[in-house]
């Protein structure tokens, strides 16, 4: 048996809790599917996400119906102008029994968080819950916690109310790994939808995996197999996104103000060896990158106000670039 | 300020050219004669010293254009130049009378002036320019033109003539623009437009029916054949064992062909298979699909195709191309 037909077998073997997993979540949620295979994504690469869509279109309910189908801890944090950093990570309290004070863990010490309108609270709070997410530690006091794996924050931005809101430095929004826009359901989607939601029935997810196997799966990732020509076909969507002229998209010269970090390439790969897991496969394939690539790449490139004037969207750009760059 | 430069240009062209055919000027001296001198031009120009401080006068006059036809306006244009200095009064003109002519009508008139100067000294140069119709053909003249002037606030006028300027009219010339009032021209217009109009809508159609009568048979033949050789050429790649590179040489085979063929982009291949279904058959779909997944694996993992395996690959490349030579024959009858 070869090598590459070990990985494929190992892969086969420890992705058949997707499909489970998965189906579980649909039972609940209806359609949604490229967001619920996102958050696996994060889930599997250790990346946290960002979740843009107007309200309503279930992006609590399927966070909720994840932790409730792995059996992990969820944590939903609103947040608000008034937030203050300890109100998330915690803070030292006085305990009059024994004249001591001691730590009151916050909201952030659970598996799965969901980060409710993150641009309404100032500065402060989201530099603490980043920097959470960053060091996967809390400081308390004297005292350091590890948060529990797995560990993931998924923050979401309304994007429709500007005002009152602290947007996101790019600095801080490009340690979010995904950036996913939660679109309306179909048609035949809402209807089922409407069905579920107004009937007798209560419908609700039991857990089908454990954590454990969720983290087993993680180590699994970095196993799936990347060919070279696959890597310099990510390099080269990064760079076209820095450089465009050097590779014909003349048209997009003078749209972007800043490309995509190195951060995009690390996560493009470690993302398209996920998406690959997600499909049983122990090898990447260039269409595992260009359906992963709008989600790495959508919120690490800074347009111009060019291209603002012109709603030209980053999305757009990302579709040119991948038009574009030819495929191995 | 664009009508004295376009005046000044006409001048400067029309004179040189006309300047010979203008008779020796008359001087009248002012009464009493303030002790100025004639001096005599050559050339159809003139040089005119009135006494005192008048100053010395030079004229010259031209038609413009050269040629005079029946029914067409020309212009007539005496330039009067003079130098100004210390001894030189200001001079003021009476305003001159239009000069009559037989057969011709008189339209209009102007007059510009300009101070030129060069170096130290400064010329006056004064252009009256005089409009005309001429309704008759045939040998005609421009009468005397009478210049009236004198130092500023003084008495009396000095004159000075232009002689009589002969003319020779030319019959009318033929213009489009005369016919479009005529009903025979119009109809006859209208037909040969209707003609060309109706000659050039035929030529179109029966080029475009020649067209769409070939283009289908010649380029369904051309993809196919195309494809075929492509095919043939990547078959190199299996012979050496070169198996990423035969597969990949099989998906630009079936990328050109499809592109051509049906108009199919390559964009994904779950889009792509749903493509095929619809455009030819379900079965040939999931042989295109089988065949992208095991081109995947070779390339991407690394994977050796076993020989049913790469059988089964060219015959899916093949079947399809062939799949479209079965349909084209159907078409054709």
């Amino acid at each position: 048996m070869t090598e590459m037909e070990k990985i494929q077998e190992l892969v086969e073997k420890e992705s058949r809790f997707v499909d489970k997993l998965l189906g579980e979540v649909s039972k609940v949620i209806v359609g949604q599917r490229r967001m619920m295979e996102r958050i696996l994504v994060g889930l599997l690469c250790k990346g946290h996400i960002l979740l843009e869509g107007v309200p309503g279109l279930a992006k609590t309910l399927t966070i909720k119906t994840f932790c409730d189908s792995i059996n992990v801890k969820f944590q939903r944090i609103q947040f608000t102008p008034d937030l203050l950093p300890a109100d998330i990570i915690g803070t030292l309290i006085y305990d009059q029994r024994t004249g001591n004070f001691i730590p009151k863990k916050g909201p952030i010490f659970a598996n799965l968080i969901l980060a409710d309108e993150i641009n309404r609270a100032p500065a402060k709070v989201q530099s603490a819950l980043l920097e959470a997410m960053q060091e996967r530690q809390i400081t308390i006091g004297e005292g350091t916690y590890k948060l529990e794996e797995p560990f993931l924050v998924l923050a979401t931005q309304n994007p429709i109310e500007q005002e009152g809101t602290y947007p996101l430095p790019e600095a801080q929004v490009d340690r979010f790994m995904l950036k996913v826009l939660v679109g309306y359901p179909k048609k035949e989607e809402e209807k089922e939808i409407m069905e579920r939601m107004t009937g007798t029935a209560s419908v609700s997810a039991s857990p089908v995996i454990s954590s454990d196997e969720l983290l087993n799966a993680r180590g699994i990732i970095s196993q799936v197999y990347i060919d070279p020509k696959i890597k310099d076909y990510i390099l080269e969507i990064v760079f076209a996104s820095r450089y465009p002229n050097d590779y014909g998209l003349k048209d997009l010269e003078g749209l972007i103000s800043w490309g995509a970090s190195p951060r995009a390439s690390i996560y493009l790969n470690l993302a398209s060896r996920a998406h690959a897991f997600l499909r049983h496969r122990g090898y990447v394939t260039p269409e595992d990158v260009k359906s992963i690539a709008p989600d790495v790449l959508r919120h690490r490139i800074l347009l111009s106000y060019e291209a603002e004037a012109e709603e030209i969207t980053s999305d757009d750009v990302i579709k040119q670039i991948l038009e574009k760059i030819e495929v191995p | 300020m664009v009508k004295k430069f376009l005046v000044a240009v006409l001048f400067a062209i029309a004179l040189p050219l006309s300047a010979q055919k203008l008779p020796p000027p008359r001087l009248h001296l002012p009464q009493p004669a303030q002790g100025s001198t004639s001096q005599a031009q050559t050339g159809g120009a003139a040089n005119l010293l009135p006494a005192g401080s008048l100053p010395s006068l030079k004229l010259q006059a031209a038609i413009e254009p050269l040629k005079i036809y029946q029914a067409e306006f020309f212009n007539y244009l005496i330039e009067l130049k003079w130098e100004k200095g210390k001894d030189i009064c200001e001079l003021e003109f009476k305003l001159p009378e239009v000069p009559k002519a037989e057969g011709v009508k008189a339209v209009g008139s102007e007059f510009e002036s300009e101070n030129l100067v060069k170096g130290e000294s400064e010329q006056v140069r004064r252009i009256y320019g005089f409009r005309y119709f001429p309704e008759k053909k045939g040998k005609s003249a421009i009468a005397q033109a009478d210049f009236e002037y004198r130092c500023r606030g003084t008495e009396p006028y000095a004159k000075i003539s232009v002689p009589s300027f002969p003319l020779e009219i030319l019959p009318p010339r033929f213009h489009l623009a005369d016919l479009k009032g005529s009903r025979a021209f119009q109809a006859s217009l209208a037909l040969v437009l209707a003609a060309a109009i109706f000659s050039t809508a035929f030529l179109i159609w029966r080029q475009r029916r020649k067209k769409s009568a070939l283009k289908p048979v010649m380029i369904e033949q051309t993809a196919e054949n195309q494809a075929l050789e492509m095919l043939k050429s990547a078959d190199q790649f299996r012979i050496a064992g070169r198996y990423p590179d035969y597969f990949l040489a099989l998906e630009r085979v079936l990328k050109t062909f499809l592109e051509q063929k049906y108009a199919i982009r390559w964009s994904g291949r779950d889009r792509l298979v749903q493509d095929i279904a619809k455009a030819a058959a379900a079965e040939l779909a999931e042989n295109i699909d089988r065949l992208l997944i095991l081109s995947d694996r070779v390339k991407f993992a690394g994977v050796e195709p076993s020989t049913p395996e790469l059988d089964q690959a060219y015959r899916a490349v093949r079947g399809i191309i062939e799949f479209k030579k079965l349909e084209i024959t159907g078409g054709v009858k």
